[in-house]
């Protein structure tokens, strides 16, 4: 793993693995998941797609829920304000980070900011909770009001996706069973920005 | 693995150690890469890569000093670790995180204080051993369990780290 991860470098290496530690891997292959990422599941040259091609019986192939919900809500989440908030959420905590008299006053440190989705929520609601301390502190020079509403506005929908996350997650879960959550989902999202779902036909 | 006389032998197929641990876990594209440009001549540059591919030969000889060709057996590789409670004392140490150096230095102290002479003589480089002989271990472990005749299928899952946050 020293190299680019692309597909056919991972095939290789999965292949080498998996040779070196069982020939006969090809054989009792059930089941290959994975996140659905395009050097994944790529058609022509997908890492699954291409160990599908190499196995003796037909794989069953899972492409699983929190992770087809994590692409979506980061690509949804990055189309706010035309990209602009998500990154401005991102410049905002590593600048917190760095206020060490801010950090004294309020007795805590603002979140870090990876690509983890989870932590977004983390991050939003610490704006929240200590709003008035920052932005006594930043003086508004950094934060718009518009950037506030929206901070306000999206923090619930998030919290809403990370519950349905951590219920996704549970280890007793059934695949069968996934579906109900997601439908719950979308049935809160709808309620809480008051969306009409408009029938196509 | 099996136990005697508090001596720990492991048997591990030669595929698992040429290929797995011999081969993917090194590799030989860093030493042209660390190879310093900034020296003088093409010579120099010539002789730094030739050095540099000689150390890391040495390396990974004496990384593979406790990894002895089976007698009867032509196909797998037997370690013998001398002192199994020094062995599984360095094991629980790096299990909960600590770094090899962190884990030699405990042991040193934990000898001084117990005065127990078998825990003597650990270095970084000597857990670092352990570490190789355990992973072969663990991926032989899961070879005999692939092979099962009762086995008959197994799954892969990527980036699983998702489901666990």
């Amino acid at each position: 793993m020293f190299v680019r991860h692309t597909a056919k470098i991972l095939y290789n290496l999965l292949c080498k693995f998996l040779d070196a530690l069982y020939p006969d891997w090809r054989v009792k292959l059930l089941n290959a998941s994975s996140d659905g990422e395009n050097t994944m599941t790529g058609r022509h040259a997908g890492l699954i797609t291409c160990i599908t091609w190499c196995a003796e019986f037909n794989v069953l192939r899972v492409w699983c829920v929190p992770h087809q919900i994590d692409i979506i809500v980061k690509s949804s989440a990055e189309g706010i304000n035309g990209g602009a908030y998500v990154k401005d959420v991102y410049s905002f905590s590593i600048h917190l980070r760095s206020q060490h008299n801010l950090i004294i006053q309020m007795g805590v440190k603002s979140p870090k900011k990876t690509n983890r989705w989870v932590h977004l929520d983390r991050i939003l609601n610490f704006y929240k909770q200590y709003r008035r301390s920052i932005i006594a502190h930043t003086l508004e020079k950094l934060s718009s009001d518009m950037w506030w509403v929206i901070t306000y506005a999206v923090a619930p929908a998030v919290d809403e996706i990370n519950i349905t996350f951590a219920k996704l997650q549970s280890r007793s879960l059934l695949v069968a069973q996934q579906a109900e959550f997601i439908n719950a989902l979308i049935g809160t999202l709808t309620t809480v920005f008051c969306i009409e779902v408009i029938d196509p036909d | 693995m099996t136990v005697k006389d508090d001596k720990l032998v492991f048997n591990i197929s030669a595929r698992i150690v040429d290929t797995i641990i011999g081969d993917l876990f090194f590799h030989d594209d860093e030493v042209l890469a660390t190879a310093d440009s900034d020296s003088e001549s093409d010579d120099d540059m010539a002789n730094t890569i030739v050095k540099k591919a000689a150390k890391t030969a040495k390396e990974k000889t004496n990384a593979f000093k406790l990894f002895v060709k089976n007698e009867n057996d032509p196909d797998s590789y037997q370690v013998v670790i001398p002192n199994a409670m020094r062995f599984e004392l360095a094991m629980d140490h790096v299990s909960i995180g600590m770094s090899f150096r962190q884990a030699a230095t405990t042991i040193q102290h934990a000898r001084d204080h117990t005065k127990t002479a078998t825990l003597s003589g650990m270095n970084d480089l000597i857990v670092g051993q352990y570490v190789r002989v355990l992973v072969g271990g663990n991926l032989q472990d899961i070879s005999d369990l692939m092979g099962d005749l009762s086995v008959w299928a197994f799954s892969l899952a990527f980036d699983s780290s998702t489901h666990f946050e």
